[in-house]
């Protein structure tokens, strides 16, 4: 059965329409929005970062001009994108303002850098190649716009043959021509078993070639329909893929104000080196490496990953607008009006069966007695489990009992227990959210009931990662499919939710393949196996439980220095999703460094979702672990 | 319309036993100048070749051995490369081993084939007759690059041996740990990415390989423009004849909704015999050049990470037709040798005469 959620990112759909029916306008407006009413998206660089399966090139591809043009179109299907653009200032009365183009910096401008010229050849062989490029990407934007224009016109001095020869062409169309001339030169010299001496360059003319500066915007007309000015963009997607000697220069080189078009420059966290990835991940700005550019002033930095709490429920909102677009996409669904994801998730648990709760019930009483705790103080504190606010289910009530009961073991001298009938506890003893989530996990590792279901949970174990948010649904899509086909109610059990997700949890553990992805799984199991254990305490006492390390903040600043390999290891295992580095966290009055598990991995070894639990560690233990 | 007759129509080739009476007969001549350029790496079958041209040869030998580093290898291998070092040393006298990184230190970028084909200029190719590259132990990004050299170079030997140990289930049994991106091998770029291919109808053909299903997202992810079809390749005939049904179960996902392969568009290539990939591939080529030539051709994009065997059908066509071949090159290898790795011999040796007086007549 073809399921839309597997092929997961959108870049794989090459018709505007199919890409526009799966786009969600959410992650636009958040991100993107507030920078685009200030109108500085165009004027500057852009730089945005996120992991991968973010987001980066399905927010590039959107603003492509082609992609507006569809937008237009079709206005009524695409209301809240139009919406969006709107905000971000990529349309003004209804009518495209930007002639944008997206250019994956692949292999090739990496491939520069290993070329055997001085650093200033290389260098303006990598501008050279971007600009012919994006002249090209900007040309072919124009070509797939529906109703083509008749006329394209450079609205710049071009007079002088200076300046033309800056530009590359006097027309549009000559521009473009002399674009994929020097494309093809490039690429010759790039692709070469053996590269050219230095002395056959000079006819590339790469030290002249600047349409950057030159083009500030290009006039477009339509036979009989309107005229555009549209501003030219272009996005640099996949830059973490240059070395990064070559990321830096480009930065510089973008920075530059000499240059007329709008710049976005898109990489990875892990474009960088570890220490620079650690500090990005968490918007910390970076000391210069642009000696005299602020980069405050100078530079908008978006991170589609963040700590901002309100992030949390904007992803929320794209990925249930997300889920519900692809649905839609589905036969199965589409006919049957079933188009709201959120609702087919189940977010009640079925209780224990009678005779394990029996035996839960059996437990609690053979631990009061092996405990010494009388049968009024267990009537008492099974009293405040009945009073407390919530409606617990049985189940999770005597779950709680059980680490009551131990709680207040621990909270009365021992000796009181044998010679009183029923001492006082030192703190009185107290039911909240944390404890309840402890009482559930118990639940989950001792009698395997559901703990991870419903929408929240999904969104949570995704990372605000778009891309694992749909590979994670996947599987409860077929489920759902298969439910359907076998004429059962649509609605996923939490039983289910929980079997499935976790399932998949380790299938995605296990295909784990990025670099150092054996030492970020060993980390990771180690960590997990920790947590684990801390976590189902009897007396809980790490509440809802843990899914992180904590390591002294200043042991943590001297990591990438004394120990690449494992800042290798972080920066990897961050860059994918395994974990987050929570960088400054204040506990006790000390600064740690949070190693905290992604939502992967609690899924998988049965850890909270919930943030902030964590295990006091050292640099050492982090390392004995990758060992 | 006539279309030129591929350059190895009739390639010679020798297997199932006949490779090592060829290789004696064919340099028991003294006048023959040989350069067998090989791995020096962990692979058991590095040394096969080499013992037997110095043991049954009669020419005169030089060997190039180029030892392939990369940053995350365990110690394990590294012994087992020693080990290897060793008895080249002890076997052969006139020996040269050269190092090629085969990623950049600092980010990881790959260098291995632009190092390689730097090697391949500097060597004195006048002073041999005969090169023979044993592939056994070379990793493709190394090959596939080395044999364009050889071929592409003016004064390259008159005869160009390739010999490969024919041995899937070794070549499944060691794990890559494949690199971060997909790439173009050096000096296989073809059209790929440039202007005047951007109206071409892209067409894919990925080698599917049992557990490498990150491998190929990673090159589909990384192929720009996105294919237009894509035709996966399974080995059948194969030593393991259900091995197309347990891949097509195994890709399930990526077939149906990733790639969304039509059922018909799959091609089957015998995992023994190179050329039937070479012929294939040049056959579907012609046939997609004629269908797209009015509405900007046609280009194949090649993605060989399967046995060795195949993937030297996909280099032959790559070379003759220009195709892109994109891949992942391993950041290191897993390997446990096992009791059949103990077991093989020069009877699985396979040799192809991919230029020379065999075809001196002829071409």
């Amino acid at each position: 059965m073809f399921n839309p959620f597997e092929r997961r990112a959108t870049e794989y759909l090459r018709d505007n329409e199919a890409f526009l029916a799966v786009v969600t306008p959410e992650p636009i407006r958040v991100h993107l929005a507030k920078a685009g009413s200030e109108k500085s998206l165009y004027d500057r660089l852009v730089v945005i970062r996120g992991t991968p399966g973010s987001g980066k090139t399905t927010i590039a591809r959107v603003f492509e001009t082609s992609v507006v043009s569809t937008v237009l179109r079709n206005e009524e299907a695409h209301k809240p994108l139009m919406a969006a653009l709107d905000e971000c200032g990529a349309l003004q009365d209804a009518q495209p303002v930007l002639l944008a183009a997206r250019i994956p910096l692949e292999s090739d401008y990496r491939e520069i850098w290993e070329l055997p010229y001085p650093d200033d050849t290389r260098n303006a062989l990598l501008t050279t190649l971007l600009q012919a490029r994006t002249i090209l990407a900007w040309k072919r934007q124009l070509d797939r716009m529906s109703g083509s224009p008749t006329n394209v016109r450079l609205v710049a001095e071009l007079g002088s043959p200076g300046a033309q020869s800056t530009a590359g062409a006097d027309t549009f169309e000559n521009l473009a021509k002399t674009a994929a001339r020097i494309e093809e030169s490039v690429l010759r010299v790039i692709g070469a078993l053996v590269p050219p001496p230095l002395e056959e360059l000079a006819a590339l003319d790469a030290d002249y070639y600047r349409p950057f500066e030159i083009l500030g915007s290009v006039e477009i007309q339509f036979d009989g329909g309107p005229t555009w000015l549209l501003h030219p963009l272009v996005i640099c997607d996949d830059a973490n893929t240059l070395h990064p000697t070559q990321f830096a220069f480009l930065q510089r080189w973008l920075i530059r104000r000499e240059l007329k078009v709008g710049r976005w420059l898109l990489t990875r966290l892990d474009a960088l080196r570890p220490e620079e990835a650690f500090a990005l991940a968490h918007q910390e700005e970076q000391p210069s490496e642009l000696p005299g550019v602020t980069v405050s002033r100078e530079v908008i930095q978006i991170n589609l990953q963040s700590e901002r709490k309100d992030q949390k429920s904007a992803f929320r909102k794209m990925a249930r607008d997300m889920a519900n677009r692809y649905m839609r996409q589905m036969p199965m669904f589409a006919t049957r009006k079933l188009d709201d994801f959120t609702s087919l998730l189940s977010d009640k648990p079925v209780r224990l069966t009678a005779s394990k709760l029996e035996s839960l019930r059996a437990k609690t009483l053979s631990e009061a007695k092996r405990l010494h705790i009388s049968v009024d103080r267990y009537e008492s504190i099974l009293k405040l489990i009945t009073d407390y606010g919530k409606k617990l289910e049985e189940d999770e009530q005597l779950a709680l009992l059980l680490i009551l009961l131990n709680r207040y073991a621990t909270r009365v001298d021992q000796k009181e227990l044998f010679g009183q009938e029923d001492p006082e506890p030192v703190r009185p003893l107290k039911i909240d959210s944390g404890l309840e989530e402890a009482a559930r996990l118990f639940l989950l590792h001792t009698y395997e009931r559901a703990y991870f279901f419903g929408f929240h949970d999904l969104c949570d174990a995704s990372s605000e990662n778009a891309e694992q948010f749909l590979r994670l649904s996947a599987i409860l899509v077929d489920a759902i499919a298969t439910r359907l086909i076998r004429n059962q109610g649509a609605m996923l059990s939490c039983e289910g939710q929980t079997k499935l997700l976790r399932a998949r949890a380790e299938e995605f553990i296990k295909a784990w393949n990025f670099p150092y992805y054996e030492k970020v799984r060993l980390l990771v199991e180690v960590i997990a196996s920790k947590c684990r254990s801390e976590s189902l305490r009897a007396t809980a006492w790490l509440g809802s439980g843990a899914n992180a390390f904590g390591i002294p903040q200043e042991e943590f600043e001297q990591l990438s220095r004394k120990h690449p390999e494992l800042a290798n290891v972080l920066k990897y295992g961050m860059a994918y999703n395994a974990f987050t580095l929570v960088p400054k966290y204040d506990c006790q009055g000390k600064e740690w460094c949070l190693i905290e598990l992604g939502g992967i991995a609690c899924l998988h070894y049965g850890l909270t979702l919930k943030r902030g639990g964590f295990i006091k560690s050292t640099v050492d233990d982090v390392l004995e672990a990758i060992q | 319309m006539s279309r030129p007759r591929p350059r190895w129509e009739r390639c010679v080739m020798h297997r199932d036993g006949a490779t090592p009476p060829f290789l004696a007969e064919w340099f028991s001549s003294p006048s023959r100048r040989v350069l067998l350029i090989g791995g020096a790496g962990f692979d058991p079958r590095s040394t096969v070749v080499a013992k037997l041209l110095s043991e049954r040869s009669k020419a005169s030998l030089s060997t190039l051995l180029l030892r392939e580093h990369r940053p995350l290898s365990p110690t394990g291998l590294m012994q087992g490369a020693e080990e290897n070092i060793k008895f080249f040393k002890d076997k052969l006298t006139d020996l040269d081993i050269r190092d090629v990184q085969i990623f950049s230190p600092n980010d990881m970028a790959l260098t291995g084939g632009r190092q390689v084909a730097e090697i391949a200029r500097g060597i004195q190719w006048e002073d041999y007759t005969d090169v023979v590259i044993d592939c056994s132990a070379l990793s493709r990004g190394i090959v596939f690059p080395l044999v364009k050299s050889v071929l592409d170079h003016p004064h390259s030997p008159r005869n160009l041996h390739l010999l490969v140990i024919d041995q899937a289930s070794l070549d499944d049994g060691i794990i890559a740990e494949p690199a971060e991106r997909a790439t173009t091998m050096h000096g296989f770029k073809g059209r790929l990415g440039l202007e005047s291919s951007q109206q071409a109808a892209v067409l894919w053909l990925p080698q599917l390989v049992t557990g490498q299903q990150a491998t190929l997202a990673k090159i589909f992810s990384g192929l720009e423009p996105k294919p237009h079809d894509i035709c996966p390749i399974l080995p059948f005939p194969s030593q393991d004849l259900r091995k197309p049904e347990k891949l097509i179960t195994e890709f399930r996902n990526e077939l149906e909704s990733t790639w969304q392969v039509d059922p018909r568009n799959v091609i089957f290539a015998s995992e023994a015999n190179p050329l039937d990939l070479y012929r294939s591939i040049l056959r579907i080529d012609d046939e997609r050049g004629e269908v797209f030539r009015e509405t900007g051709g046609s280009l194949v994009v090649l993605s060989p990470i399967g046995s060795k065997l195949l993937s030297l059908g996909a280099l032959m066509a790559s070379i003759e037709r220009d195709f892109p071949v994109v891949y992942v090159e391993a950041l290191t290898y897993k390997f446990t040798p096992g009791l059949e790795v103990q077991s093989f011999s020069d009877k699985k040796l396979v040799h192809l005469w991919l230029k020379g007086e065999a075809y001196e007549n002829t071409h």
